[in-house]
């Protein structure tokens, strides 16, 4: 089937991508190699659309489509990001390690948000506030009890989800907006608890020597064993993830998300569902914020703000709703991009909120996500 | 005790405000019958269909399943897993799902149908089976209902009247002993009531009983075998078709009195 694409399709699948690498390349490359960079992107764009064509799949809307899930061409993706995931910290210097850790971290963080963001379509507007009981958990018993890190690990995964259950009980019979606001008082209340408790959590100058994770015979991990260990969880946590969606439980989320009156009648139990989603949640953002912790041998309150929460919101937003591999994108850019832009300092954030803006505006979807 | 009464309703009252929406409401369905419930606009019926299905509380009177178990005050999930299943009358399908998976997750609290959280983890056989024969269960029943070559449509992309029927293959593959079905025929055309008249009656076969919200008397009179009259939340008459077509009170009713 060869139809003439609409002057609207090919801006936002030709047009609108080769302009979004210019606009990002720019201020690193320079004009010449960013044109030159923007062409290659075109050029790349073309090449797929003609070849996922003539294979018979759906053509590809906007920058890649997401129609092609399970397909033999995302699983070549998977493959590849995996390999220069694991590739990637014997290439790197310790400044673009921190980085890359860095995008691990709030992978796990947006892949957790998206459990109630995307797949439930819940708006959890605290959600930093259980990567904060997760690390401060953990800073609590290492540094004070010399409790060892893979104890702590499933200690702060626990507690952050039994927090979650408090929480979870009243604010899940809220809809929408409330559960919003409530949950962003939730966020506020525990950073100010970390910042005012301060025979626990030492107040706003934190926890200090917080042991960085051990392992028998390697010892303890740093720099380039560090960041293999967070990639393990990443990967570990996307698979989990992936098992779920495809399993029962993935499917009563979706029910839910698209029809709650519809679920309950075919049996569904909506407000446990969501209550175990909102759990399975907070207890990723509990182990990430242990690894966070035991990386920064550190915490304190600062790190642990509202608008901690909107840039992970934001990830899994621009990556798009309830797709895994979007939402990883996501973290990416949005990590990676300030840093590129670094550069730049005075007009960073401006670019930054430009770029946010133009894609919101074209592909509101994100740019993963699947068109409602 | 079973004296052959799937379900009895007995005085329900409910009370929005200063109104009232039912008003000491009896009906009593037996096995194996077609109960359709009719009455003009506003008189209570799909008030009392939410009421059986739990999405309300009645302020009074009770609602007995099967003779031992009591409906009110139970949630929606409660009643669905005793066998209960109903369709709406502004249909409730998730939209942006596959024909065939909106069916599919109809049978997910099926026992026959559920693993373990290793066999998730891991695909285990038993996974694998088990949802091969949902889908398969799935298929047959987008068949039943004529649906068969829509399976990879999304819901939101079918005809008015193909939801419908898509919304009753989702009711049947929760394996239902009594199905609630909110004005079906409604929006449909003639081929497709053609169809679902069909349906009902290969549903009634299966010994599941069927109680309806209708207002089209002719496919009443062609599946009903029971007829109850509401109007302003009161039960106005009951009797066959053919003598509920000639009450003079039910005329009025309709059509208002001279």
């Amino acid at each position: 089937m060869t139809s003439v694409p609409s002057i609207r399709t090919l801006f936002t699948t030709y047009v609108l991508p080769a302009v979004w690498t210019a606009a990002i390349a720019f201020p690193i490359m320079g004009f010449s190699r960013a044109t030159a960079a923007a062409l290659f992107m075109l050029a790349g764009i073309i090449v797929f659309t003609v070849i996922t064509r003539r294979r018979g799949l759906r053509r590809p809307h906007g920058l890649l489509r997401a129609r092609l899930e399970s397909s033999r061409a995302v699983r070549h993706a998977w493959v590849f990001v995996l390999a220069a995931a694991i590739a990637a910290p014997l290439l790197l210097n310790s400044y673009s390690l921190d980085v890359f850790t860095s995008v691990l971290f709030y992978m796990m963080l947006a892949l957790g948000l998206n459990l109630l963001v995307g797949d439930l379509g819940l708006l959890n507007l605290g959600y930093i506030a259980f990567y904060g009981i997760g690390a401060y958990t953990y800073a609590i018993l290492a540094a004070r009890f010399g409790i060892s890190f893979w104890i702590a690990l499933a200690a702060g995964g626990a507690a952050a989800s039994v927090f979650s259950l408090i929480i979870a009980i009243p604010t899940l019979r809220l809809r929408g907006d409330y559960l919003a606001i409530a949950t962003l008082g939730f966020g506020e209340i525990v950073r100010i608890v970390f910042n005012n408790w301060d025979s626990l959590t030492n107040g706003p100058n934190g926890i200090m020597n917080v042991p960085r994770p051990w392992l028998p015979w390697i010892g303890f991990l740093s720099g380039m064993s560090f960041t293999y260990l967070v990639l393990c969880f990443v990967i570990l946590q996307v698979y989990v993830l992936v098992r779920i969606k495809q399993c029962r439980f993935g499917r009563y989320a979706v029910a839910i998300r698209e029809n709650e009156r519809a679920s309950a009648m075919v049996g569904i139990n909506t407000y446990a569902v969501k209550t175990v989603y909102f759990m399975l949640s907070a207890f990723f953002g509990g182990v990430a914020g242990v690894l966070f912790a035991s990386k920064q041998m550190f915490v304190s309150p600062d790190s642990f703000t509202f608008i901690e929460s909107v840039y992970v919101l934001a990830m899994v937003i621009l990556g798009g709703m309830g797709n895994i591999a979007g939402v990883m994108l996501g973290a990416f850019t949005l990590v990676v991009l300030p840093e590129l832009l670094r550069g730049f300092v005075v007009y960073r954030m401006l670019i930054f909120a430009l770029l946010l803006i133009t894609m919101m505006l074209f592909r509101p979807e994100g740019l993963l996500g699947k068109k409602a | 005790m079973d004296d052959g009464t799937i379900l009895s309703i007995t005085d329900i009252s409910i009370m929005f405000g200063g109104l009232k929406a039912l008003d000491r409401v009896t009906i009593g369905i037996r096995k194996g019958e077609v109960l359709c419930i009719i009455g003009p606009n506003g008189a209570g019926k799909t008030t009392l269909f939410n009421c059986i299905t739990g999405f309300l509380r009645p302020t009074s009177g009770s609602i007995v399943y099967r003779g031992a178990v009591e409906l009110t005050g139970r949630k929606p999930h409660e009643i669905a897993a005793h066998g209960i299943y109903r369709s709406f009358q502004n249909l409730a399908l998730f939209t942006n799902v596959s024909v065939e998976d909106n069916v599919m997750i109809g049978g997910l609290r099926r026992k026959e149908f559920s693993y373990s959280i290793t066999d998730m983890l891991i695909h285990t056989p038993v996974f694998r089976a088990r949802e091969a024969a949902l889908r398969q269960e799935a298929a047959d029943l987008l068949a039943f209902v004529g649906l068969a070559g829509k399976k990879d449509r999304k819901a939101g992309e079918l005809s008015y009247g193909e939801r419908k029927l898509l919304e009753l293959a989702r009711g049947l593959i929760t394996r239902p002993q009594l199905l609630l079905l909110d004005e079906p025929a409604a929006g449909l055309n003639p081929t497709e009531k053609t169809e679902l008249v069909r349906a009902i009656g290969r549903i009634r076969e299966q010994s599941i009983n069927v109680i309806l919200i209708e207002h089209d008397m002719r496919f009443v009179s062609d599946i009903a075998n029971w007829i109850v009259v509401l109007d302003y939340g009161k039960k106005l008459a009951e009797g066959l078709p053919d003598d509920i077509k000639k009450n003079k009170a039910v005329i009025e009713a309709y059509l208002g009195t001279r």
